[in-house]
């Protein structure tokens, strides 16, 4: 290949010396801008030769040309020139300011597009500003609020997650989230984790359908377009750049003080025992009216003294009326945690090329380590990319293209199996703030308590190893002038192996045991070890043809793409660990099982695009694509989707001449398109991480259905052992539609855009509903008698309405200023617009626990939290008295309303006061629950909504003399979000502690508390008693975060010159700088969603998860 | 420049027009479809036939419950507990889990049917077979599902979802039977003697399991119909039907089967492995060395440590006949010490209730293990495994009886008194030697209680004990008979479903049969937390000492009495669910409802 490249290079060179001998005259001249001042080193150049040169500090040039030749002049922010020499000998050249140019060209389905004639709604990212030198882990982080309309949500900080990404909206159909399809250079990629951020030249967002609809179904939520970096002819160069960052926890909760804690547990415990002496704790052993005194006394005496791990008796704990008492104090966050982790980065490149062949070679490390501080080795992230593209231009009509990519990362974290807590398995957070701060997390005889603390201690770090690899060959022919055939194939693999054990490590039960003796937790052990292959097989051909007549532009576009998918997996657990420091499947005694399977489809599309343009004035786009997908049975596979867009271009119209020429308004379109695409509801499977070993990864892996029109038996384990074996059964078939098809995607689409003050302002505004119909949902409504619920069918419909706002500002001043702001805004509101049933059931809270996507009914608004109207805590005086026992029950006075239906089943619990009082909605003389169905919902009412809305992102960014800085703001203008658990609200029972902001509670000395009464029904006890879903706890997860600051410098182009450098760089950044959020000191961090696997169901996790990094680096850029 | 034109739209018109149909067609990799490809042998269709298994015959249940035995069927009159369980639901609800479960059920059978026509099998014989299994699973969902809704809609196709077959109104309870007995006859004459290939005897389907849950659900039905006062004469007649052929396949079983009854009664629910157990004739096995691992709880819950909140009460254990062949009768001062209220009874009692002590709470060594009512249950105690790992709870491990040659003499005896009713058959002495009187002890093949135990005295047709409590509208012989199906079944879970085939659910109403909620009789102990608040009462169940006050009398573990208002004429049948009424009614079809709800 070297000798390849230097071998065309010599050609390159002889040709243009040949060339150069032809010229017969020099012509002198002088750039200027609008303002008559000279502009330094613009190029100019010969048009069709390479002859050319560079401006000089005054501006001007001098050149040998033909006498007929024609000069090109470009400048960066300047719109490019052709002046015909025509035989002169002087030319006093003016170009015209023009920072649109700096994005003139948009890459847009299979092909790119002047940004001026766009139809559709397209937006792109200004990868350089948006990711400059953030140091940031993956693309998709970086993205949030660069785009309107597109929401990136991350479910904690862990590390090596792939954020959730979509697109207007969260849902596209009840099937299928509102993820677009991700492209790297024109082929699909699963996520963007394997993506190397430096590797990226420009990112554009596909939002409609009209846009999107040429790359078929998959693009039926829009399509995020990456092109990567490709070589240049030029000389080659080396870039160069790193990045060191130290993270801290973005956020840690920090407990009440001891005294606070232990007060408040006893006065929660005394509500149902009131003459109890002491109370035990599920992490803590026990506690009464002594502890505080003696965990004081500790205090005193050995307070921030290091006295080692192990604990003494009768000094840090002691054993009173055959109870364990503890008194040695821990911070919990401290304990657990580092306060700082380092993150290295490391990105190298080269590329180059000439005329005909260009190169681009980059490989980059990363490595990320975790805030784990205990576990046996830290957690940690890493990941290695590299790739190589090369492009080269065969003969006159023929030029081939060649890409690889690898990426490889890594994840170590802790067995989850370890971090479960009353049999289910929890968010490490879970487990570590559930434990007060007089939890014995040390040892005694050298056995550790048994507690998380001591259980991560021993435990087993999983490895979770992502490989994906890729690569691309094609061809692009030119036949004739006008005429281009393109031609890809392309193969992409990722697998995806995760290996795990767990086994019990020797702990000692200190609620109950006295005697300290040993117990093995977790019981049982095992060794798990998962993979899976996945091969996407991508062809894709199609030909473009552009065709100029006078004013009438027409370019064409027929092609024809193919994609086959095939996925095997395997999963192996063994039993019966020899020696836990080697858990591997090979070295156990017990009892083991295998499972595998495979699965496969294919998509097939035909696709057609005309773009019509008159004088850049009027612009009409079409196109057509005949989408067929192996996942619908013969007879339905085929659907054809047509789309079409117009945009008019106003300021090119001769009586707008006057206003544009006063360079107010520089540029407006106005834009409309409609267009449907095609959804065969196929949810493309990823692994989770950090699951659940044995279960969350063996069902996901298994339960993907790529077959909805077969009447699948399932094989499953009949519970019915014969031998040694559980007998597997096959289950009677499903049954199905015969004629299931696509779901059809509609989007309408008006947008605007417009340039103000000579371009410096730019403003694009959308308006869309997108409007998926023959939505698959619940099949018709059957008797019982049918044995089975009826299929699903096409039936329903989802509407989404949203609107998208832009805004730019980019000024250079004369003297080297330059600024650039940026802002988006949108919002958008999807509804389910038609569906079988007119109401629906409540759950209440319906975040993602439950009601998300269940639970539906024709007008329900999707993330809408059903919940009760709370009026204030109680007083004495809603009650007309007790029945006088140590643990009353009242009874609500006349006025009152009863809300005994709110109890729920809730042991040891009355309502009384200091408890939470609802509004009695409908006046019917009890607060209840009505029928719990959206048209007999009792006092319950829509108090909020969890989908994120009024979606922002702000961008500051200037540079002066080498220097440049920028801020970078997101936000989520309103989202509330109904959670439990105590980081939100204060516990109920067990010992858990409260947190600094929790201590205002009622009392009979606090009666205007924020909090109610302590007692059984506390945060864990969702759906009952004082905390059912109502307005009073509602979180308000809106929030405004200053996402990144950096600073920069770059050292002037002469000094380094001299040690032959182009470009020397160096930098600080710091991301996750501040958050505003409404939380009033909840800990839970504003971003946060609940959707890890484990989370599901339990809200009580809410919060707990994974802490997000603030991350500060520095690092340096150099090319060369 | 037009030539070109024309090739474009050529090439692009023959891209847009040509389906590839082939590149699409991805079968699946790693699921099969109903189709041929899968009912190609008989591998193929025994893997069909497993789903079966485990959800028809429950045992022991799965790790938490559900299953049929001890507590886990604790409505009955066997049963004590602090709080008295009662009738469900108090009003019919909209929707009914049974009535959903029974149609999801009747469909996979109706599926198996079905098959068996295309289904490939290699021979004639093997497809009978086959079908016979299939068309047994049917018979069984079908008579239960009448055992409990009364008239159903028959279904022996498999149904589309817009058959107008899906609002069919509810069928005679005879002709459904009718179509079971067929199904049943069927499975009976062309299900083989042993599945050569599947297991060992006693985990799979043959014709003993036919023939032996073919006389219970038989039986089950018929004396259903014909104790319910609404039953036309017709129906009479047709249970009668249903009788015989429970007795002739009962009396199939017991003559040919080669069943013997096992020699140690409390062996029979209390064993690791059945396998070799000579009595058991169906049997579903647990195990901690599979995956995944089949565990259950019962055993634990009979653990010396266990706490038994549901128990056996005094009239249960007053039921079992003292060793001369008399009744028990109660009141004496025979009932305050253990000596006289343990001995000389049934050998039976012993096996299935500790008698070495009333488990009275507050009052056994670690205050751990007491019985609410004092009589601890040990019938389901693996004994030389209780400290070993799988006794903890939900990590059981013993296996469960399903059908057992014990209950199939009881379907024969019982239906040989019942067709003595309708006069279409005469009980005889032999009846009682091949039945109870093994079951007591007597004659080859009998039960071997050991050396050195006083067997109850044969029952003869010259020597009926006369029991004072007896029902007047029930004889001598048939009220023996169903004591001796009450003690030998005892907490195996038929009770409920006894009285309910009986007719005799009133047994359920503790006011009327105030020893349905005592237990021991004992001294309270008012030093002792615990014990001081038992609540104590006469044999008439008048309260003598409440929570915290001294007294002596027997224990009344429930405060509050099972009465009249829960024990009502509809919980005879379950209620049809009234959203499916309302279904029927809008599609302009009727579904009725049963009575009382």
């Amino acid at each position: 290949m070297k000798k390849y490249i230097i071998l065309l290079t010599t050609v390159m060179l002889f040709s243009v010396q040949l060339f150069a001998q032809q010229a017969n005259m020099t012509v002198i001249g002088m750039v200027m801008n609008e303002q008559r001042e000279a502009v330094q080193f613009a190029a100019v150049s010969v048009k069709g030769t390479t002859i050319g040169t560079a401006t000089s500090v005054d501006g001007k040039f001098s050149l040998k040309v033909p006498s007929n030749a024609v000069l090109t002049v470009s400048y960066v922010g300047y719109t490019t020139m052709n002046v015909p020499v025509n035989g002169k000998n002087y030319l006093e050249i003016i170009i015209k300011e023009n920072s649109q140019l700096i994005d003139d060209v948009v890459v847009v389905g299979f092909s790119t597009q002047k940004r001026v004639s766009l139809t559709g709604a397209v937006s792109t990212v200004d990868v350089a500003k948006t990711l400059g030198s953030r140091p940031i882990t993956d693309l998709a982080h970086g993205l949030q609020g660069s785009s309107p309309g597109l929401n990136i949500q991350t479910s904690s900080g862990d590390m090596g997650v792939a954020p959730a990404i979509t697109l207007r909206g969260v849902q596209g159909s009840l099937n299928a989230k509102a993820t677009p399809l991700i492209l790297l250079d024109n082929i699909e990629i699963p996520d963007m984790m394997s993506v190397n951020p430096n590797d990226i030249a420009s990112i554009s967002v596909l939002k409609d359908a009209a846009s999107s609809s040429i790359y078929g179904t998959k693009g039926a939520w829009g399509v995020i377009l990456l092109t990567s970096k490709k070589g240049s002819n030029n000389k080659a160069k080396i870039s160069y750049d790193n990045n060191f960052a130290w993270s801290s926890p973005q956020m840690m909760p920090q407990y009440a003080s001891d005294e606070d804690n232990i007060n408040f547990t006893l006065t929660q415990s005394r509500r149902s025992s009131p003459n109890a002496l002491s109370f035990s704790s599920v992490q803590a052993g026990n506690f009464d009216e002594l502890s505080i005194d003696r965990i004081n006394q500790w205090k005193q005496l050995y307070g921030g003294k290091d006295l080692g791990p192990e604990l003494v008796k009768n000094r840090d704990f002691e054993i009173r009326d055959k109870k364990l008492f503890f008194y040695r104090t821990n911070d919990v966050n401290d304990m657990f945690m580092t306060k700082l982790s380092p993150q290295q980065s490391h990105n190298i490149n080269i590329s180059g090329g000439d005329e005909n062949t260009k190169y681009y070679v980059s490989f980059s490390a990363l490595d990320q380590k975790g805030f784990m501080k205990i576990t046996p080795k830290p957690d940690e992230f890493s990941r290695y990319t590299g790739n190589i593209r090369v492009e080269s231009k065969i003969n006159k009509w023929l030029t081939g293209r060649f890409s690889l990519m690898l990426s490889n990362s890594s994840k170590i974290y802790p067995t989850i199996q370890n971090l479960t807590f009353q049999g289910a398995p929890m968010e490490l957070g879970y487990t570590m703030y559930i434990l007060p701060s007089q939890t014995p997390m040390g040892t005694y005889n050298g056995v550790g308590f048994n507690n998380i603390y001591n259980i991560l201690k021993e435990t087993n770090m999983n490895e979770l190893e992502n490989q994906m690899e890729r690569l691309n060959v094609g061809s692009t022919i030119t036949p004739f002038k006008g005429l281009t055939i393109d031609a890809d194939y392309s193969r992409t693999s990722t697998n995806v192996h995760n290996s795990g054990a767990y086994y019990g490590i020797p702990t000692i039960n200190m609620n109950t045991d006295i005697s300290m003796n040993t117990i093995l937790q977790p019981s049982g052990d095992l060794v798990v070890a998962t993979s899976s292959w996945n091969t996407w097989h991508t062809g894709k051909a199609y030909a473009t043809y552009n065709l100029k007549l006078g004013d009438h532009a027409i370019k064409a576009i027929a092609g024809t793409d193919l994609q086959y998918y095939i996925s095997k997996d395997q999963f192996s657990e063994n039993q019966g660990i020899i020696d836990t420091n080697v858990p591997v499947l090979g070295l156990t005694t017990g009892t083991q099982i295998t499972e595998g399977t495979a699965r496969q489809w294919a998509t097939m599309g035909f696709f057609g695009r005309l773009n019509y343009s008159y004088n850049d004035k009027y612009l009409l786009e079409a196109n057509i694509r005949r989408d067929g997908s192996s996942q619908f049975p013969v007879g339905c596979r085929w659907g054809i989707f047509p789309s079409v867009s117009a945009g008019y271009v106003l300021t090119n119209e001769e009586f707008m001449k006057p206003i544009t020429d006063n360079g107010i308004l520089s540029f407006f379109k106005l834009r409309g398109s409609w267009g449907s695409i095609g959804n065969n509801n196929e949810a493309l499977y990823t692994y989770g991480l950090g699951s659940d070993l044995n279960e969350f990864i063996k069902n996901s892996a298994f339960q993907t259905d790529y077959y909805p029109y077969l009447a699948k038996m399932n094989i499953q384990p009949s519970s019915w052992v014969i031998g040694t074996q559980n007998i597997n059964a096959f289950s009677a078939p499903s049954v199905v539609s015969p004629e299931l098809s696509w779901e059809t995607v509609t989007t309408w689409d008006f947008g605007a855009d417009a340039k103000f003050l000579k371009n410096s302002i730019g403003v694009e505004f959308d308006l869309f509903s997108r409007i998926t119909s023959d939505m698959i949902s619940t099949g018709v409504d059957v008797p019982k008698t049918y044995g089975v619920s009826a299929p699903k069918r096409n039936f329903g419909e989802l509407t989404t309405n949203g609107w998208e706002l832009s805004l730019t500002y980019d000024k250079s001043f004369k003297n080297g200023l330059t600024i650039n702001l940026m802002g988006t805004l949108s919002d958008d509101v999807t509804k389910i617009t038609k569906f079988s049933t007119p109401s629906g059931t409540i759950s209440t809270g319906g975040t993602e626990t439950g009601g998300y996507l269940t639970n539906n009914y024709q007008g329900k608004t999707l993330g809408e939290i059903w919940g009760y109207t709370t009026d204030r805590l109680f007083t004495d005086a809603d009650f007309s008295g007790n029945n006088g026992t140590a643990v009353p029950t009242w009874t609500y006075a006349e006025n009152t309303p009863s809300q005994d239906a709110l109890i729920n089943g809730l042991s040891n619990f009355h309502y009384g006061p200091g408890d939470v009082k609802f509004k009695n909605l409908n006046g019917d003389g009890e607060i209840s629950p009505g029928n719990s169905m959206t048209d007999d919902c009792g006092d319950l009412k829509v108090i909020g909504n969890s989908a994120p809305h009024y979606l922002y992102g702000f961008r500051a960014s200037a540079s002066f003399k080498g220097v440049d800085c920028s801020l970078y703001f997101q936000g989520v203008g309103a989202r509330d979000y109904w959670a439990t658990g105590s980081s939100v609200v204060i516990p109920g029972g067990g010992g858990e502690p409260i947190f600094a902001n929790q201590t205002d509670y009622w009392t009979p000395e606090n009666l205007n508390a924020l909090y109610p009464r302590p007692g059984s029904s506390g945060g864990q006890t969702s759906n009952k008693g004082n905390f059912v879903p109502q307005t009073r706890y509602l979180m308000d997860m809106a929030y405004t975060r200053l996402k990144n600051v950096t600073l920069g410098y770059t050292i002037p182009g002469e000094w380094i010159k001299k040690i032959h450098f182009d470009k020397i760089r160096l930098f600080g950044s710091i991301e996750n700088v501040l958050t505003f959020d409404h939380l009033h000191g909840v800990s839970v961090d504003p971003e946060m969603q609940l959707n890890t696997p484990f989370a599901i169901g339990n809200n009580r996790n809410f919060g707990k998860s994974y802490p997000y990094f603030r991350t500060s680096s520095f690092g340096l850029q150099v090319v060369f | 420049m037009k030539r070109e034109i024309l090739y474009i739209a050529t090439f692009a018109s023959m891209l847009f027009l040509s389906g590839c149909d082939d590149f699409l067609d991805r079968p699946p990799l790693g699921a099969i479809g109903d189709t041929e490809a899968f009912w190609n042998n008989e591998r193929d269709v025994r893997a069909y036939s497993m789903q079966f298994y485990a959800s028809r015959f429950t045992g022991f249940g799965n790790t938490n419950g559900g299953g049929w035995f001890f507590s886990d069927r604790n409505l009955c009159d066997d049963f004590s507990a602090g709080t008295l369980p009662l009738f469900q639901p108090l009003t019919a609800g909209a929707a009914n889990d049974g009535w959903n479960a029974k149609f999801n059920q009747i469909r996979a059978d109706n599926i198996f049917v079905n098959r068996m026509s295309v289904a490939n099998t290699g021979t004639a014989e093997a497809t009978n077979h086959w079908l016979g299994i299939a068309r047994f699973w049917r018979a069984v969902d079908y008579s239960n599902f009448v055992f409990d809704f009364g008239k159903v809609p028959y279904f022996d196709k498999i149904l589309s979802e817009t058959s107008p077959d899906l609002f069919k109104p509810r069928d005679p309870i005879p002709y459904v039977m009718d179509k079971v007995l067929a199904d049943f006859n069927f499975a009976k004459d062309n299900v083989r003697l042993a599945d050569p290939t599947t297991g060992p005897k006693g985990q799979v389907m043959n014709k003993w399991v036919v023939e032996g849950i073919m006389s219970r659900q038989l039986l089950a039905v018929g004396t259903k119909i014909k104790y319910n006062p609404e039953s036309s004469d017709a129906d009479k007649v047709k249970a009668g039907i249903y009788i015989q052929a429970a007795k002739d396949a009962a009396k199939d079983v017991i003559d040919n089967g080669g069943f013997k009854l096992a020699a140690d009664y409390q062996l029979l629910c209390s064993t690791p492995d059945l396998t070799g157990n000579t009595e058991v004739i169906l049997f579903r096995a647990y195990s901690d060395a599979v995956l995944p691992l089949i565990l259950h709880s019962v055993m634990s819950s009979n653990l010396p440590t266990s706490g038994q909140g549901y128990a056996g009460n005094k009239d249960l254990l007053d039921s079992y006949l003292k060793t001369d062949g008399t009744v028990y009768v109660a009141g004496s001062t025979n009932d305050q010490s253990l000596n006289t209220y343990f001995a000389n009874r049934d050998p039976r009692l012993t096996k299935t209730f500790k008698t070495d002590a009333f488990y009275v709470a507050g009052k056994t060594a670690q205050n751990v293990g007491s019985a609410a009512t004092g009589f601890k249950c040990w019938k389901f105690l693996d004994v030389p495994n209780q400290g070993a790992t799988t006794a903890q709870n939900q990590k059981n491990i013993t296996d469960a009886p399903v059908l057992r040659l014990g209950e199939v003499m009881l379907n024969y005896i019982e239906a040989c008194v019942e067709l003595q009713d309708m006069s279409l058959y005469t009980v005889s002495d032999n009846d009682l030697e091949i039945t109870i009187n093994k079951l007591r002890g007597y004659n080859t093949g009998g039960r071997n209680f050991g050396s050195g135990v006083t067997l109850l005295p044969k029952l003869t047709l010259a020597a009926i004990p006369n029991d004072p409590n007896r029902d007047a509208d029930v004889s001598p012989l048939k009220w023996e008979i169903r004591r001796e199906r009450r003690i030998e079944l005892v907490f195996e879970g038929f009770r409920l479903i006894d009285l309910g085939r009986w007719r005799k659910l009133n047994y359920m109403n503790t006011s009327l049969y105030p020893k349905k909620n005592l237990g021991a009789w004992i001294v309270k102990d008012m030093t002792n937390t615990t014990n001081k608040n038992i609540q104590v009462a006469n044999l008439n169940g008048t309260v003598i000492a409440g929570a915290n006050v001294a007294g002596t009398g027997y224990i009344q573990p429930s405060i509050v009495p099972r009465a009249a208002d829960n024990v009502i004429d509809r919980y005879y049948l379950d209620y049809i669910p009234t959203q499916e009424i309302v279904r029927y009614q809008e599609a302009g079809y009727t579904l009725d409802q049963n009575p009382g709800w």
